[in-house]
């Protein structure tokens, strides 16, 4: 490792080698074993959130890697199949230009070629089984399957690999002839290529006569409707004992579970969706020893032995300050509840409610604004996303480089054992300041379906909600530190209905909010929550860390907000707690 | 035989100025313009279409609109391809003015001409300058063209060409869109316009820093409008590699990666689509360029 190898790399999982996957990636504390096991899963996250890296992670080359490493066996009786969507074949558009029948045939042909394609890839590494693959038997079965001799003188994974990529280019060749309406007639299904080649090599390879074949789909949103729709009547067979899908989509809408035959595929029944968003971030959540983990793993990567939390230090100014206070607001409560063993923790509560408020509400935005710092800030400003704690890691360290204090010169050259806390802070603020300049001037540019008029009410909702939280911080007597709100007071039939919806839309796909879903005030309900982008408040001066109180806003106060950049709440209980929001 | 120009509706003056232009030269001998414009900036163009109505005239040229959708792009294609299948035959002699023709449907009409066996002429005129504020903004998703999305393969890797322009956002959307993992950009060289030269520093900064990337220098004014210098950007890539080309700089690129994409099966044609165009995305006419497409037959 040397410094010019910065261990908080936050390449696309696509373009890391099998060791750094498995270097890198995590098994605890996330979502693993629904990725091993044989139920139809739908990982959902949003971009960043370590989707594609935990499908590869969990793809048959990286586990087997890791078998040999740990002198284990090859895991034979469940083998990773990835299979990734955003290529260039799943972006054609031809289709477009036939009916729905052909349309539909077509895609599905596409898609089925993809998924049989990389399902013969992976059987091909795998050595043992070719081995056993050299039979005439096997060969006949599959020719007569493809419809089809195999060549001799291949293995037969290679003859059939061969023959798809030939009905690949054969499919599109004759898509992009000169016929306005070309129709490619030889198409397969999933019914007609895939299932009968799993079934053949189960029966006639011994060593893969159990093995259970999880296709793990990556950036299924990529794929066309009529795709979509082939996934999900496939997801919808009852017989998973042989194969099992597990989709990594960044979001999952009522429109995306519907089958080619109109009906819909049901959570709980046909599948299980694990949302890889973190609701929670404080030190005893999973998402916090998770980053914890994968901070540590990555110093030790870098011969870097030390703890997240000493390598990334807070401010030795701001947690003194903050001791001080802490003790003043225990005083406070102290007085108000006294001091007896049955209300520590009414106490404690107290505690860690005001005293981190008091001291943001003491310094005043922009200026004289707190230092951003600590390993627990920055689990706190990812906003439960791993790319988002990496990058600013990243930037720290590759900061630091030139500006560290040399601790000790080893053979492989400068060591840094910490980023001091002020640069930390000042990459912080560069990230937040550079992230509302870019959704004031880029969010158009950058997001799908977002005019610039979009782009205008997205900041100035954004902003309104800024101010709303902090004039909440200064003035609301009980819950002064909210960093979330819920959307109350909805009412579809309004025009103003559609309109926030559509706004919502683009911020979550320009992960400016992230929906969260959490427990409603009514008993046994639950509800979704949105919790703006973290990053966002040190620019504004607020405190990024805390779990803090939902904010219950009226959808026709956040549209005005959209609007006008103000939210105004009066007559509110909110207004009434605090005064008027502006 | 009849010659035919066939051009796209704009606000730009160099759209009007560039027929007055053409059709000032007697011997070109134009017999028909044909304007093809969108629905959603009908308003936008109607004055300038009537002042090259106005030109046609004196002239007894004969003038005829095709009007396109300019958010549904089937329909947009299959209009395209009703007129040229039914108004066209091998016989006419056709001049495509691409000069502001977006270049979906560039590619698109070169590739229905040729399909009709026709040899491809087109005329470009420059504007004088680009405006100094935006040209174009919100761009949509990335799209591949119809029946020019090239031979392409799930399972291999993907080169993203692109001929980069003044707009760096839609750059960094297809770089978004396609995760490539090879970067090809191409700067245009010289001095055409003065701020060429700090825009594509800029963008070079911003994008060419990617470890996978190489940058390489074209003159889309010359007389193969680049086409060589792309070529030799692009060395024996093809084979294992998927490659998507999109030309976000001079127009005449557009006419160099159609060329490209002829030759070379495997490679498709990308465009990024924009929901806005400046008031003021240029001014005035500059020089006249032209040629011939070496394509080959479908």
């Amino acid at each position: 490792m040397t410094l010019d190898q910065n261990p908080f790399v936050f390449e696309a999982a696509n373009n890391l080698s099998d060791e750094m996957i498995l270097d890198y990636y995590i098994d605890d504390h996330n979502y693993s074993r629904f990725l091993q096991s044989s139920r139809n899963i739908f990982v959902v996250g949003e971009r960043g959130s370590g989707k594609t890296m935990a499908l590869l992670f969990n793809s048959w080359r990286v586990q087997n890697l890791r078998a040999e490493k740990q002198g284990e066996a090859s895991p034979l009786s469940s083998i990773g199949v990835y299979v990734p969507c955003n290529t260039p074949l799943t972006h054609k558009t031809e289709y477009q230009l036939l009916d729905n029948r052909l349309a539909s045939a077509i895609s599905e042909h596409f898609f089925v070629l993809s998924i049989t394609l990389a399902f013969v890839d992976t059987l091909r590494t795998i050595e043992e089984v070719c081995e056993s693959s050299a039979g005439e038997d096997i060969r006949d079965e599959v020719g007569f399957i493809l419809g089809d001799e195999l060549p001799p003188g291949t293995t037969v994974f290679d003859s059939v690999k061969k023959f798809i990529r030939r009905e690949l280019s054969e499919t599109q060749r004759t898509l992009n002839s000169g016929d306005p309406e070309a129709f490619y007639r030889n198409t397969f299904t999933f019914a007609s290529l895939f299932v009968p080649l799993l079934h053949t090599f189960s029966e006639h390879i011994t060593i893969l006569e159990k093995s259970h074949f999880r296709l793990m789909i990556d950036d299924a949103h990529s794929l066309n409707e009529y795709q979509i729709r082939s996934l999900n009547s496939w997801i919808a067979y009852r017989d998973h004992s042989r194969f099992s899908f597990k989709v990594a989509v960044a979001s999952f809408g009522q429109n995306t579970k519907i089958t080619t035959t109109g009906g819909s595929i049901l959570d709980g029944h046909d599948y299980t969706a694990v949302d890889l968003g973190a609701p929670f971030l404080n030190k005893d959540s999973q998402f916090y020893r998770l980053a914890h983990t994968v901070v540590k793993r990555r110093l030790q990567n870098a011969s870097i032995h030390v703890e997240p939390e000493q390598f990334f230090p807070m401010s030795p100014v701001m947690r003194k300050e903050l001791d001080e206070l802490a003790r003043d607001v225990r005083a406070e409560a102290v007085a108000r509840y006294g001091d007896t063993d049955g209300v520590r923790g009414k106490i404690s509560d107290y505690v860690y409610k005001y005293t981190r408020a008091r001291y943001f509400q003491n310094r005043p935005a922009p200026a004289n604004r707190p230092s951003y710092s600590g390993f627990e800030t920055l689990v706190f400003l990812s906003t439960g996303v791993l790319r988002n704690l990496l990058e600013p890691c990243f930037r720290m360290f590759d900061r630091v480089v030139p500006e560290s204090t040399v601790s000790f010169q080893s053979t492989q050259g400068v060591q840094i054992t910490k980023i001091p806390p002020a640069v930390q802070n000042d990459e912080i603020r560069k990230i937040s300041d550079n992230k509302w300049d870019w959704t004031k001037s880029y969010l158009a540019d950058d997001i799908d379906d977002c005019t610039s008029n979009d782009a205008e009410s997205a900041y100035r909702l954004l902003d309104a909600l800024a101010k709303h939280f902090r004039h909440r911080l200064e003035t609301h007597r009980t819950e002064p530190c909210a960093l979330s709100f819920t959307i109350s007071a909805r009412n579809a039939d309004a025009g103003h209905s559609q309109k926030l919806r559509h706004l919502i839309e683009i911020l979550r796909k320009a992960q400016l909010i992230y929906i969260r879903s959490g427990s409603a005030k009514q008993v046994g309900q639950r509800e979704d929550y949105y919790v703006p982008n973290r990053i966002l408040w040190p620019s504004r001066g607020l405190d990024p860390q805390g779990q803090h109180a939902r904010v219950s806003l009226p959808e026709s106060v956040l549209w005005r907000a959209a609007e006008t950049g103000v939210i105004s709440l009066i007559g509110s209980d909110d207004e009434r707690q605090g005064g008027l929001f502006t | 035989m009849k010659r035919k120009l066939i051009t796209f509706g704009s606000w730009e003056e160099r759209f009007a100025a560039g027929i007055d232009r053409e059709l000032g030269r007697a011997d070109y001998g134009y017999r028909q313009v044909v304007v093809f414009y969108y629905d959603g900036y009908a308003g936008r163009t109607a004055a300038s279409r009537d002042e090259v109505e106005s030109f046609c005239r004196p002239h007894l040229v004969d003038y005829s609109e095709v009007k396109l959708s300019s958010t549904d792009s089937v329909a947009c294609w299959k209009e395209m391809f009703r007129y040229v299948d039914l108004q066209i035959t091998a016989e006419d002699d056709v001049v495509v003015d691409i000069s502001t023709m977006p270049r979906d449907i560039i590619w698109s009409l070169f590739w229905m001409l040729e399909r009709k066996g026709i040899v491809i002429n087109y005329v470009y005129h420059s504007p004088s300058d680009y405006g100094s504020e935006w040209l174009s903004r919100d761009p949509r998703p990335p799209r591949m063209i119809y029946k020019l999305s090239g031979d392409v393969l799930p399972s291999d890797n993907t080169i993203l060409l692109i001929i980069l322009g003044y707009d760096l956002r839609r750059a960094m959307r297809l770089i978004r869109w396609y995760e490539p993992r090879c970067l090809v950009l191409g700067v245009q060289s010289g001095n055409d316009f003065e701020r060429n030269q700090e825009m594509m520093r800029k963008q070079l900064k911003q994008l060419g820093s990617r470890s996978e990337s190489s940058i390489f220098e074209l003159d889309a004014f010359s007389a193969d409008s680049g086409r060589a210098a792309i070529q030799a950007a692009l060395p024996d890539v093809g084979g294992d590699e998927n490659v998507i080309l999109s030309s976000l700089g001079p127009k005449l690129t557009a006419v160099s990666l159609y060329e490209i994409q002829r030759n070379r099966r495997r490679f498709g044609l990308s465009y990024t689509p924009a929901n806005e165009f400046s008031d003021t995305y240029s001014f005035g006419i500059g020089r006249r360029y032209g040629g011939t497409i070496e394509g080959r037959s479908l």
